[in-house]
């Protein structure tokens, strides 16, 4: 079904219930507008798109559009000669976009970071992490604060092969992303780490599904958000364990800093198990600052403010700390020191 | 019953029913016309007339909900449902006066004698109306006010009138509309200021008719510093066609009031039960709901709290258990409007023999309500491989200062818990009993303790035939 033929989705939708896809979508809902490909730089060469995003498979009104608005689709190896990749998107026109398609067949990283002064930006990732491999994937949204971005990721992950993920996601006014991992393989394992930091009016709302299909898989989520002023932070997840999928270990923490009167957070961290012989938790907490953490900062010499700012710094870098790859977690770390000192 | 019915619903030790002798019985079906006359039949005032016409067509027009089971939703015959059966005239006081067909299925349930050892009132429900309704008289020269809703209709109109709706209004979802349309029975309490009723009073729900609709709505008012325990027991007769409860629970609770209302659900598998429950707390009130799920082929209930006044308190305490062919799709919602308010909700389910639970939660904390605290631990025990287990929770929190958290887990019974019991001499299937006994205690310690005894032992009859 191609995407003027799909229903707009309904808020009811837990998908869609805090950012409505009227809200996401670059123009109108019904139409379907042609959006420029955003610039596309490999370990410092410029790139062009290999291939055209396939149309036929996506049911779900993001893909589809993604893959509509933009037909160029670049795919990208990760072997034993293109092992460690440094991916930097930049997007300058008044709407941009980027279809990325990974094949993952050695070990190594990639870091994304993506910039540039546009009013909307579309990134669609597909990643395929084939057997025995280790990959390391950080991806930075450094943004301009007046853009609007819509983002959709699947990764699929074969047996005996992990993927460590990293995300800092603080550009953008309002942000759309919605993450999707496939363990389909036994042993496959995910640890994925999103640190969130919304400041001014900033709204990011994360939808994150991880679908156990084999068993013995593990995985961990584990996403922090900060908000400060009107920031609006969303994270929205669905752990599902499928049938036969015996001793599998499933983890999934929403933490959520307050740190102003107007700022808001929402939770919602869902659960789907069928099969029984399996661990799988979930956890979610919202908080502000204790005043005897600040009171505590300020008698060693810190102000209220570089008190609070240390916090919530300490807070979000902890996020990574679990990153094994030196590449990824250092490339995450520095742009998160950049954006808060910025 | 047929080897046919009882495959389909399975052994229900309450699953025995009784011959029909209804005085008075509606066709099937719903209409305007069966709502006006369910209301002239009972002899009710013109608002309440017209509030069950509005709900009636507001039922009509709003879609089926699109989340939960939704093709168990629409598997739901609502023109097969009987939708008013009287089976009594009149609500007895004495006993000894209740037609002897319906004494005896209440006296098989234990009822009589429960009444007499430690109740502090009792109102028997038996197909759509109150058949036998008691009230001790000490609590009755202290004002308290525990009647069958008609008869709390008829008897207190206007206090009636002033919080009829309040909490639940019709137009909250497609079942509060159906209650609304035609409601009959259920408990009306008032409980004056500064009274505290020190013996829970109890109402018992019992479906003895085929496709039958129970529609019962309840409303508890308890007045300042005042204090309530109301508990509620329900099952019906196993029949190979469904049954519809569809219930509405309304409880406020004034300044530093009290009402705890608790619950044990055990309908047969062949009854749909999607009951809508939900308290207002106004300051320093305290709304608490006990709430044990063990039967149904499907529920869908997620006890409420409205925390309205400063330093008001929810508590939520479930428990669901679901056996072949039943889903079980519970939760709690708390919504914190006002400063310095808690809530504490705490949800245990199990899962057999391919049955289904959910638990699905909200936990809001208004921009205004400061200093609110919270925590939610939702625990999923599933004990094979054909059983699933959900969890939906959703936190909104639009005020910096709250403090929530909310865990949940979903795990099999330990394979070292089972061997050191079986080391001391039980079987493996006493030893899973005893395990799961065990994983429901926070929910059977709140329970008076003959609800508890007795939901150990309907736990221990569904665990039966667990192991191989």
């Amino acid at each position: 079904m191609s995407y003027l033929e799909m229903p707009v989705p309904n808020r009811s939708e837990h998908l869609w219930r805090y950012t409505s896809w009227k809200k996401i979508h670059p123009t109108k809902v019904d139409a379907m507008p042609k959006i420029e490909s955003a610039t596309v730089t490999i370990n410092g060469l410029v790139t062009k798109p290999s291939n055209t995003t396939s149309m036929a498979l996506n049911d779900e009104i993001s893909r589809a559009f993604l893959a509509e608005s933009n037909q160029e689709l670049h795919t990208i190896i990760v072997d034993d000669e293109n092992k460690d990749l440094s991916i930097e998107i930049a997007g300058d026109n008044k709407l941009n976009s980027c279809n990325l398609n990974f094949e993952v067949r050695s070990s190594g990283s990639i870091t994304i970071c993506i910039t540039g002064k546009t009013d909307w930006f579309g990134l669609s990732i597909n990643g395929t992490v084939q057997p025995n491999v280790n990959l390391s994937f950080a991806l930075v949204n450094d943004l301009s604060d007046s853009a609007t971005m819509l983002r959709t990721e699947d990764w699929s992950i074969a047996r005996d092969s992990t993927l460590e993920y990293g995300e800092l996601s603080s550009g953008g006014s309002r942000i759309k992303s919605d993450i999707r991992t496939y363990l389909k393989g036994n042993n496959s394992t995910l640890n994925q780490n999103i640190a969130v930091n919304c400041e001014t009016t900033r709204v990011d709302d994360h939808h994150i599904e991880i679908h156990h299909q084999s068993g013995y898989s593990s995985s961990s989520l584990n996403v922090k958000s900060a908000c400060a002023d009107k920031g609006h932070a969303i994270g929205t997840g669905l752990l599902a364990i499928g049938e036969d999928c015996d001793k599998t270990d499933a983890g999934q923490v929403f933490k959520n800093l307050l740190l102003s009167p107007q700022a808001k957070a929402e939770s919602i961290p869902e659960l789907e198990v069928l099969s029984d012989d399996v661990s799988a938790a979930h956890g979610a907490a919202s908080s502000s600052i204790e005043p005897e953490q600040i009171h505590y900062m300020m008698a060693r010499g810190y102000t209220p403010e570089d008190a609070q700012a240390a916090i919530v710094e300490g807070f979000l870098i902890s996020s990574f700390a679990k990153m094994k790859n030196d590449t990824t977690r250092q490339f995450l770390l520095d742009a998160l020191s950049n954006q808060l000192h910025e | 019953m047929s080897d046919e019915a009882m495959n389909a619903v399975g052994e229900y030790k309450y699953g025995f029913h009784d011959p029909e002798n209804a005085t008075i019985r509606f066709d099937n079906g719903l209409s305007e016309q069966v709502v006006r006359d369910i209301s002239e039949l009972k002899d009710e005032p013109k608002w309440m007339t017209d509030i069950r016409v509005k709900a009636y067509h507001h039922f009509m027009e709003r879609p089926m909900p699109d989340w939960g089971n939704c093709n168990m939703l629409e598997s739901i015959k609502f023109d097969d449902v009987t939708y008013f059966l009287r089976s009594s005239d009149k609500t007895e006081k004495n006993w000894d006066d209740v037609p002897d067909d319906i004494k005896n299925t209440f006296d098989r349930l234990g009822i009589p004698e429960a009444e007499q050892k430690w109740l502090g009132g009792v109102t028997a429900q038996y197909e759509s109306e109150a058949v036998y309704h008691s009230i001790r008289e000490d609590l009755e020269e202290q004002g308290v006010i525990f009647l069958d809703m008609d008869s709390g209709l008829k008897e207190y109109p206007d206090l009636v009138k002033k919080f009829f709706g309040t909490v639940i209004p019709y137009a909250d979802n497609k079942f509060s509309a159906l209650n609304t349309a035609v409601w009959s029975g259920g408990s009306f309490i008032y409980v004056p200021k500064g009274v505290h009723v020190e013996m829970p009073v109890q109402a018992y729900f019992r479906i003895n008719a085929k496709n039958m609709g129970q529609f019962e709505r309840t409303l508890i008012i308890a007045d300042e510093g005042s204090s309530i325990h109301y508990v509620e027991g329900c099952t019906a007769p196993t029949y190979s066609t469904d049954s519809l409860h569809s219930a509405v629970v309304e409880l406020i609770a004034m300044e530093g009031a009290k009402i705890r209302y608790s619950t044990v659900q055990n309908w047969s598998a062949n009854v749909y039960n999607l009951v809508t429950k939900r308290g207002i707390a106004h300051k320093n009130a305290v709304v608490e709901w006990v709430d044990g799920n063990i039967g149904s082929k499907l529920t869908m209930k997620y006890p409420a709290v409205i925390l309205k006044g400063e330093g008001a308190h929810a508590e939520i305490i479930s428990v669901a258990y679901a056996g072949e062919g039943q889903h079980q799709d519970a939760g709690a919602k708390v919504h914190h409007l006002a400063p310095n308010t808690t809530s504490n909700i705490l949800s245990k389910s199990i899962s057999k023999n391919g049955g289904r639970s959910s638990y699905r939660g909200l936990l809001k904390v208004n921009p205004k309500a400061h200093g609110c605290r919270s925590k939610v631990v939702c625990d999923a025990l599933m004990l094979d491989a054909d059983s699933r287990s959900d969890t939906y929770p959703t936190m909104e929190v639009g005020n910096s200062s709250a403090d929530l958290e909310h865990e949940a887990s979903v795990s099999k019974v330990s394979g070292d818990q089972l061997f050191y019991l079986m080391s001391r001499g039980f079987s493996e299937e006493e030893a899973m009993g005893l395990i799961v006994n065990g994983f429901f205690e926070p929910f059977t310690r709140e329970l008076p303790m003959e609800y508890a005894v007795e939901l150990n032992k309907l736990l221990e009859l569904e665990m039966e035939g667990a192991i191989g």
